[in-house]
């Protein structure tokens, strides 16, 4: 019966093709997604957990540990205010400048939902200003260090009596510095700040009280998307407390309110100067015996992330490049995207191009003004114009990151995305090519060192992972060329099936799914140099080979070339190359 | 920015439809086709991915698509060989002909679910969606004529998973899992 040819096959597709649901049956199911969809979310989340179980979770420990840093400093019992008639900022910042003088802080945070007058959960900082480090007790159960000295992050898990030892990426600042941001932005964000009158403790208190609007976007999206006990967090309510006659702080809260201006939890917390703190991270109760688990990355490894930053922060900061990227089949290149960069500071523009396969190109001759500049480059390195055409633009003005790409035959901007930490894109600037690191989930890399290395006289460092949630072994190598300002020389990527390096090697017998599964093996190598004016190097020509061999069946090899023109350094750059108002769309 | 739940709302607009269409025809099981639009909604209002996503049809696409093959291989099919007893009478060589029809079109369905992600949804792009290559090439950002080769390969790759089935199938009944 199911001897089917492929005949056969292609005809039971074009039955099941054949399928049209009852008009009846579309039209229930989708309102009763609609209906879904625009009900609460807490009916949307699959999880079934209480609120306050679900604030508990990390999100929450997050939210509540930056909230408090704005609590510790509005909240301390100091008598900071002089002048009746002091606006908040000018209040803040007498804050900011007494909490110089603190040696350590200690702060108690509860937070509270609605309708339980109980706080569902505590947690307790201690900062010790002077040897920059905060301890921490999340939930009356997690413990941390944060030692910005060391530049190490340890955490305590009581469930498996183990402490994990992890790199702190961030930069100490200060509580007073945190002030100074915090007002920074108020003033930038431009919120409306009401002062009233009220009581607290049985004291007359100046009550200064102000909204946020979470409308920021950051790397994973954006912010308001933060949720809350399966609730998306559309504004917190900031209010600060001070005693009328002592001109103190008498408390500081954060309310985090939903869409309908609900609260979905309170976080109040009390801040008192200390004489001393605690003297390690045992003192607060992690057991003498605790499993380490050490995630950080030993001195030389540091030292070479040192030495890749210091190169890759002196590169050129203005310029124009051109970058192929080619198959190669049967020796002969076929390129496969081109991008032409113009870089100025913080400014990016990137106009990417893609082969048309054979199609016409409807698109980039209407836009032939916006993409003057980025074609005349292109076109020594990619002359055939009916082989490629315009597939995206990509522009980040500092702040802004705006994005147009081709859809229905125009080209169509997405919504502009604020990223004041830089543009979204790993792979646009020539630095970006020019020096890389090895990541994989906070697993700490180490100096290696093989055949290659030595013969070529490079260093190396290796990151490997063991198989996790079904997914392949890993293998990162970064070879760098302290010959040539620690340029990423050579780059190994392995995801294998049977991989040396796997610990547990029945892995795949727990594999629900094998067949989706696919070994990637990728080697990217520098073969050519080109040096800046002002002698710096970087990559001018790349080879990338490989396979890719999904499991059990295909095997695809991976034989590609990037090319890389520097065009010119401190350039005159096109007219209004870098402003949205010109982009197609965006300045319409 | 337009919030998350308001780009799913859109997309629910524009191409529920389209996706309500795509789950009938992967799962042919109209209660299924319910639970998994539901489901596949839920999954897009509260995944991060939904945020990242360029073209946010072409992830729902995707994540819809493995919805329903992941239903397909929940699903433990029991299919027994047809007895005399079963057996439409004269009159009936139709319905047995159907009969037939639909377990074929389950196990190609049920084949199908057992290539790899990228050649699954070539696939279902080309011969369910009946899009052309080119149309392909430009959602997956892959050569057609690379795609055209994977489809053919696929064939006869599904026609051997097909030749397993019947293995099984002649040992009494099969299984999918």
């Amino acid at each position: 019966m199911v001897d089917m040819n492929e005949k056969d096959i292609i005809g039971a597709f074009q039955r099941i093709a054949e399928y049209k649901p009852g008009e009846d049956s579309v039209g229930r199911d989708l309102q009763k997604v609609r209906d879904m969809l625009t009900s609460q979310h807490a009916r949307i989340a699959p999880e079934r957990e209480s609120i306050w179980r679900i604030i508990m979770k990390s999100k929450w420990t997050k939210m509540t540990s930056a909230a408090a840093v704005i609590i510790i400093a509005i909240s301390m019992s100091f008598s900071l205010f002089t002048g009746p008639e002091l606006k908040a900022a000018e209040l803040l910042a007498e804050v900011a400048k007494n909490m110089e003088k603190l040696a350590w802080v200690k702060t108690i945070s509860k937070s509270y939902v609605p309708d339980k007058e109980e706080p569902v959960s505590t947690d307790i900082h201690w900062t010790d200003v002077r040897n920059k480090r905060v301890y921490a007790i999340y939930s009356e159960k997690y413990i941390h260090l944060m030692d910005y000295n060391l530049r190490e992050w340890s955490v305590y898990r009581p469930e498996t009596n183990d402490m994990v030892v992890k790199p702190l990426s961030s930069e100490w600042t200060s509580p007073s510095d945190k002030i100074e941001m915090f007002i920074k932005q108020l003033e930038e964000v431009g919120v409306e700040v009401t002062q009233s009158e009220g009581q607290y403790n049985g004291k007359k208190t100046i009550v200064i009280q102000y909204d946020e609007t979470n409308n920021y976007l950051g790397d994973n999206g954006p912010a308001t998307n933060m949720m809350m006990g399966g609730k998306y967090v559309r504004t917190m309510r900031f209010k600060i407390i001070i005693y009328d006659k002592e001109r103190l702080m008498g408390a500081g809260e954060i309310s985090y309110l939903d869409d309908e201006g609900n609260v979905i939890t309170t976080s109040k917390s009390e801040s008192q100067a200390i004489e001393t703190g605690p003297g390690d991270i045992y003192e607060l109760g992690v057991p003498r015996d605790v499993k380490i688990i050490n995630k950080v990355p030993s001195r030389k490894v540091k030292e070479i992330h040192q030495k890749i930053s210091e190169h890759k922060s002196r590169f050129l900061n203005e310029y124009i490049a051109v970058i192929t990227e080619a198959r190669i089949k049967d020796g002969k290149e076929s390129i496969s995207e081109g991008f032409v960069i113009f870089c100025q500071d913080k400014k990016l523009r990137v106009d990417v191009y893609k082969p048309l396969y054979g199609n016409e190109d409807k698109v980039t001759g209407l836009y032939e003004n916006q993409l003057d500049a980025s074609l005349g480059q292109l076109k020594p390195f990619w002359p055939d114009e009916k082989k490629r055409g315009i597939r995206s633009v990509r522009l980040y003005d500092g702040l802004w990151q705006y994005i147009l790409e081709v859809k229905d035959d125009k080209l169509t901007a997405r919504e502009k995305q604020r990223r004041p930490d830089g543009d979204s894109y790993g792979d646009d600037d020539l630095d970006d090519f020019t020096w890389r690191t090895l990541w994989w989930l906070n697993d700490p890399e180490h100096m290696y060192e093989d055949d290659y290395s030595r013969q070529n006289g490079l260093i190396a460092m290796e990151l490997t992972t063991q198989s996790l949630h079904g997914r392949l072994p890993k293998r990162q190598v970064l070879y760098v060329d302290p010959e040539k300002d620690y340029v990423c020389h050579r780059y190994v990527n392995e995801k294998l099936i049977d991989a040396p390096w796997q610990e547990d090697k029945g892995w795949l017998d727990a594999v629900e799914n094998k067949d989706r599964l696919t070994e990637e093996v990728n080697y990217r190598e520098v073969i050519e140099y080109g040096q800046t004016l002002g002698g710096q190097w970087y990559p001018k020509v790349i080879t990338e080979k490989g396979y890719r061999h999904d499991y059990g069946a295909n095997k695809y090899d991976v034989n590609r070339i990037i090319r890389i023109h520097l065009i010119s350094e401190h350039p005159s750059f096109p007219e209004g190359i870098f402003d949205p108002g010109r982009l197609p769309e965006v300045g319409e | 920015m337009k919030r998350r739940q308001d780009r799913v709302l859109e997309l629910l607009d524009r191409h529920g439809g389209g996706l309500h269409r795509l789950l009938g025809r992967l799962t042919r099981c109209e209660h299924a086709t319910s639970d998994l639009m539901q489901e596949l909604f839920i999954k897009l209002s509260n995944s991060k991915g939904t945020d990242r996503a360029r073209n946010l049809y072409a992830y729902a696409w995707t994540t819809a698509t493995n919805l329903a093959f992941d239903w397909r291989r929940r699903q433990k099919v029991k299919l027994y060989p047809l007895q005399d007893d079963d057996r439409p009478d004269e009159s009936g060589p139709t319905a047995l002909g159907r009969m037939i029809r639909d377990e074929q079109l389950e196990l190609v369905l049920d084949a199908t679910s057992k290539l790899n992600e990228l050649a699954r949804n070539v696939v279902v792009m080309r011969f369910i969606e009946q899009q052309s290559y080119d149309q392909i090439a430009l959602q997956l950002g892959e050569n057609p004529n690379y795609l055209r080769a994977l489809c053919s390969k696929s064939l006869v790759r599904l026609r051997e998973i097909l030749v397993e089935c019947d293995d099984t199938y002649s040992d009494g009944e099969i299984s999918y899992g």
